[in-house]
């Protein structure tokens, strides 16, 4: 004959055990511990199920608690900006859900925005410096005087291309977040900074030009 | 004019597919209702939109992929709570079974649907289909799930299965094995035979020591997903600076050789008869340009390259990027026209200026003694050809890319890079 009541007071126990002394995990030990608790202090699963209330839930909120928290330490450390707006956004909604199902509604939703802003999160065409060095190569070379009128027309044309580059990117975010325009503040935003290998004067020389070609 | 219809039904296959698979099974609710909203909604932008960029943009802007995910969730728990709960309100040995049959059923859902993917990616490989028994790790999550099974046919009674599968650690199991051992270790032998640069292999090699550290730490040797998935991310984020450098700067000195190689060309007597010059308008005037004006477009060049990174046209071949590919034979060039190119053709090309008789002469015979070509252009290819075959089998690289042609080149292998 199986008793019950001990088989899931063992099964409760262990799940509190799992998170035990985990720093990272320390609201869901506590919640698996007052889920512990309560079947602790039961002698049939009929009480439990009187007493449990939303104790179960409250485990599954501080799981995403503490893994946001995790996961916003590691954004914060890295300093990956929009990807930790994502997780303080679910933090700080996670008390407002009532149950679990608006729990997995929330989360999802968070993703899914987050997703759109790391998409948006872009400084392309800037990040690829091609098109204006070889503006800069056809303007600055020192050619016969014969060509410079013909390098003179290339420079242009690839003015034409910077042009064209920056619209073709805002055509293509706008289909994600629409009024998206380029922000060229968003260049020196370490996320993004750190992956040009360039002093910060030629990026900011890079940058004047391109507002001069763009009017912006 | 909509969206193309193979890109809509590509897009929305798999979501028509799960309603329907809803209705056949015969659920019913508000979840059910909803699921089928958002399809029609995502249908209609398929009808009313016609740019398949702006069309998925949309799909995502209005969370609809989302939405449908988080309904048909909350259908399928519903349907799971029903049917678990036959004798609502009673805990007895009845319920206890109903529960642990329920998970079972799962389980064995899950495994009867990652063998039905594998066999659809078989049909879709064709004769490639033995190559899903290399790529498609399925092997570890049946390791996972056929124990979890057996232990729930074994009599334990609900909680006893669950705590067990704590116990064992095969909870964690279920959780961990997306990502695998092998298919790192797959990743990482590929970024060694591309050999693109040292960052990807350190990457890979990186990852595969964080899983089996990871996995080291656990019972059933499964890493820890949040842990191996953030960790990968730090990898990723230490390296791919170094790695945009390391790019920009062999750019740097893969323009410089194709320019010089051009301007001390341009000089020699066969040069209008030769690409590019051959498929010009004019090649003579084409020929005359290149003789003229690369000069000028290589210091400016060089100068972009020296605002960048404080290294001249010479100083980009110190660079350890151009060393790297020499010895992984990325480079067209044969190692004794790179030296001549660098060595005695970049210290003249400057503006106003033309390469010395000599030097030409030397262009020309280089080019009539078919010297100026890397003799190894083809190892990158076999090297790849080698790590694929070790996977797929021998031979099968050659059987359905080709064999790389071997070049025809009287130069030299490159034996080492002296500047």
């Amino acid at each position: 004959m199986i008793n019950y009541p001990e088989a899931y007071k063992q099964y409760y126990l262990l799940r509190m055990k799992q998170r035990e002394g985990n720093a990272d995990y320390s609201n869901t030990y506590a919640a698996e511990k007052a889920l512990f608790d309560i079947i602790n202090s039961c002698t049939t699963l009929e009480a439990f199920k009187d007493k449990i209330g939303n104790t179960n839930e409250e485990v599954a909120m501080a799981l995403v608690t503490d893994e946001q928290n995790i996961r916003l330490r590691h954004y914060e450390e890295i300093k990956e900006t929009v990807k930790a707006a994502c997780c303080r956004r679910i933090l700080d909604k996670v008390k407002q859900c009532k149950n679990v199902s608006e729990l997995v509604t929330m989360v999802n939703e968070e993703q899914n925005l987050s997703n759109i802003e790391i998409t948006t999160d872009t400084i392309y065409p800037f990040a690829d410096m091609l098109f204006l060095e070889n503006m800069e190569i056809w303007e600055q070379a020192e050619v016969p005087a014969a060509y410079k009128e013909r390098y003179a027309a290339y420079a242009n044309e690839e003015r034409a291309n910077i042009e064209q580059a920056y619209a073709a990117i805002e055509k293509e975010m706008n289909n994600w977040q629409p009024g998206w325009k380029f922000n060229f503040e968003k260049i020196d935003e370490e996320r993004h900074r750190r992956l040009l290998p360039y002093p910060n004067e030629v990026i900011a020389a890079q940058k004047q030009t391109t507002q001069q070609i763009l009017n912006k | 004019m909509p969206v193309d219809k193979t890109i809509v039904d590509a897009m929305l296959g798999t979501f028509r597919n799960m309603l329907q698979d809803c209705r056949d099974k015969n659920l019913s609710g508000d979840d059910l209702d909803a699921m089928a909203a958002v399809l029609a909604r995502m249908e209609q932008l398929g009808i009313e939109m016609d740019d398949t960029g702006a069309y998925s943009g949309m799909l995502v802007q209005e969370g609809l992929f989302m939405k449908f995910s988080d309904h048909y969730s909350k259908l399928l728990s519903v349907a799971a709570q029903e049917a678990g709960s036959v004798n609502a309100g009673v805990y007895d040995e009845a319920a206890d079974k109903q529960l642990l049959q329920n998970t079972l059923h799962a389980y064995r859902d899950a495994v009867k649907r990652i063998k039905e993917n594998k066999t659809q990616v078989k049909e879709m490989m064709g004769n490639h289909a033995a190559d899903a028994d290399v790529l498609f790790k399925d092997k570890i999550i049946m390791d996972a799930i056929e124990p979890l099974v057996a232990l729930g046919e074994s009599g334990v009674s609900y909680p006893e299965f669950l705590s067990q599968l704590i116990e064992k650690g095969l909870d964690k199991a279920l959780e961990g094995p997306v990502v695998t051992g092998e298919s790192l270790q797959y990743l990482l032998d590929a970024a060694k035979a591309t050999a693109a640069n040292p960052y990807s292999i350190k990457k890979e090699e990186e990852k595969l020591a964080l899983h089996k550290k990871l996995a080291a730490a656990s019972l059933v040797n499964v890493a820890d997903n949040l842990q191996f998935q953030l960790g990968c991310e730090k990898i990723e984020w230490t390296y791919e600076p170094g790695a945009r450098k390391w790019n920009k700067i062999k750019q740097g000195w893969e323009k410089t050789l194709f320019w010089l190689d051009e301007w001390v060309t341009a000089y020699c007597s066969f040069a209008p008869f030769i690409e590019p010059w051959a498929a010009a308008k004019d090649p003579k005037e084409a020929v005359k340009e290149s003789q003229d004006c690369v000069p000028g477009k290589l210091r400016t060049w060089e100068k972009i390259n020296y605002r960048y990174f404080e290294l001249s046209a010479g100083d980009l071949f110190h660079h350890p990027s151009f060393a790297w590919d020499a010895a992984h034979h990325w480079m067209y060039w044969s190692q004794e026209y790179v030296e001549f190119l660098v060595n005695e053709v970049l210290p003249v090309c400057i503006p106003f200026q033309q390469p010395g008789a000599n030097l030409i002469a030397v262009a020309e015979m280089m080019h009539t003694d078919n010297r100026k070509i890397n003799p190894n252009i083809d190892q990158p290819s076999v090297r790849y050809a080698v790590f694929f075959d070790s996977y797929f089998g021998k031979d099968e690289f050659v059987k359905r890319y080709g064999r790389a042609e071997k070049v025809k080149s009287n130069a030299a292998a490159w034996t080492g890079v002296s500047f």
